[in-house]
């Protein structure tokens, strides 16, 4: 992988550092918990700190997929392991720009209350794009790797396999919905319902059953791929693939309906989010042990 | 890489890929042209036999299973006796 990338990725990070501890927090928020703004800076802290720790550990993961990628290009796994790769890259990648974009669209939000409407639409699109990124390329890979199989299985999923989609579409549609109208009658996304069905909900759907798919086509390479040891070798990185995506699908459901679930005052959500980043980088630290234990194998 | 089926080198390349999958033939190809210096389709039996310790050496080195190490250094040597 290229050197200027990880450059890059550092200097993301160190932005939305200064940005999480110089920027001021909602006086509303602060008069709400009541704390002082200094006290929220020192909180802030705490948060920063492990999430850019997460943050490293999924670069980390990524890269080392990514060079081991790189050293079987030319073989008929290449191309596909390489979109994998460039999927995970973008879900990092994601992870320190939208906590930046958060973080700066807040600010303008916060002195510019007119332009409120405009930062949360922004916020919310910007995280759907890179989701749609990141979930396409892991889906075009995964399904270009199952497909090296000698003898793949047909996907035959069962009829009972639907109800998983149908539930995730039926609550998530239920969710970005319900509550979405606070007493003054605006809506949390500042869009018309049928925008946000059309707009979020239905492509964010379809991003997850992408995503769901990959994880299950991964999971089936492993199972019928030749080789005791190679299969032994990719375990981990199915594992942590089907982990980080998993994980993803929830952290985006949980972030898209964080402003609804904010004036439902649920603070202890921010913890399930500080579990799923922390499963997050349990899955990427997979990722990273599997692609090394493959890389052995190319380098011996 | 498309490997002829009835040759040395493309049963090497069966065996190995029992093991090592997807990577079986990249090692087995590697091994070939750094320690015997000559094109993989080329592989005779004597070349073979001479690579094996090589190659078991190496293989040792992915795995602490030892019956996988002897079974693996086992099959190669079959090809010698069996093998075009």
């Amino acid at each position: 992988m290229k050197r200027k990338y990880i450059w890059i990725f550092i200097i993301l990070l160190a932005i939305y550092a200064v940005l999480s501890l110089s920027l001021p927090t909602d006086p509303q928020v602060l008069a709400k918990h009541n704390i002082s703004q200094a006290k929220a800076h020192w909180l802030g802290l705490t948060i920063t700190v492990p999430f850019v720790l997460i943050y490293l550990t999924a670069l980390f993961g990524s890269v080392r997929v990514s060079n081991y990628a790189n050293s079987v290009k030319a073989s008929k796994e290449g191309p596909h392991l390489r979109k994998l790769a460039s999927g995970l890259l973008i879900l990092t990648f994601s992870l320190p720009i939208i906590s930046i974009a958060k973080r700066i669209l807040s600010y303008i939000a916060l002195n510019q209350p007119h332009l409120k409407p405009e930062t949360t639409i922004i916020k919310n699109y910007l995280g759907l794009l890179l989701a749609f990124a990141a979930f396409y390329m892991i889906g075009r890979g995964a399904r270009g790797l199952y497909a090296t199989l000698k003898n793949p299985d047909l996907f035959k999923p069962s009829y009972f396999l639907l109800i998983g989609p149908i539930i995730l579409a039926s609550v998530y549609t239920w969710l970005i919905t319900a509550q979405n109208y606070n007493q003054q009658g605006q809506s949390a996304y500042f869009l018309p319902e049928w925008l946000v069905v059309t707009t979020l909900a239905i492509p964010y759907i379809f991003i997850w059953c992408i995503g769901l798919t990959a994880a299950y086509q991964i999971y089936k390479y492993k199972v019928n791929v030749k080789g005791s040891l190679y299969r032994h070798a990719f375990a981990n990185l199915s594992a942590g693939m089907v982990f980080i995506v998993i994980v993803s699908v929830f952290i985006q459901l949980i972030t898209t309906l964080s402003e609804q679930f904010n004036r439902l005052n649920l603070t202890p959500l921010l913890g399930v989010v500080y579990l799923l980043l922390v499963l997050y980088a349990v899955g990427f630290g997979l990722v990273a042990r599997g692609a090394q234990k493959l890389k052995k194998i190319e380098d011996v | 890489m498309v490997v002829a089926n009835d040759t040395l080198y493309s049963k090497a390349v069966m065996v190995t890929e029992e093991y090592l999958g997807p990577a079986g033939e990249r090692f087995i190809r590697r091994h070939i042209t750094t320690h015997l210096k000559i094109e993989p389709e080329a592989l005779d039996k004597n070349s073979l036999r001479s690579l094996i310790n090589w190659l078991s050496i190496t293989f040792a080195l992915l795995t602490n299973d030892a019956k996988n190490v002897a079974s693996f250094t086992r099959d190669l040597k079959l090809l010698t006796v069996n093998g075009k």
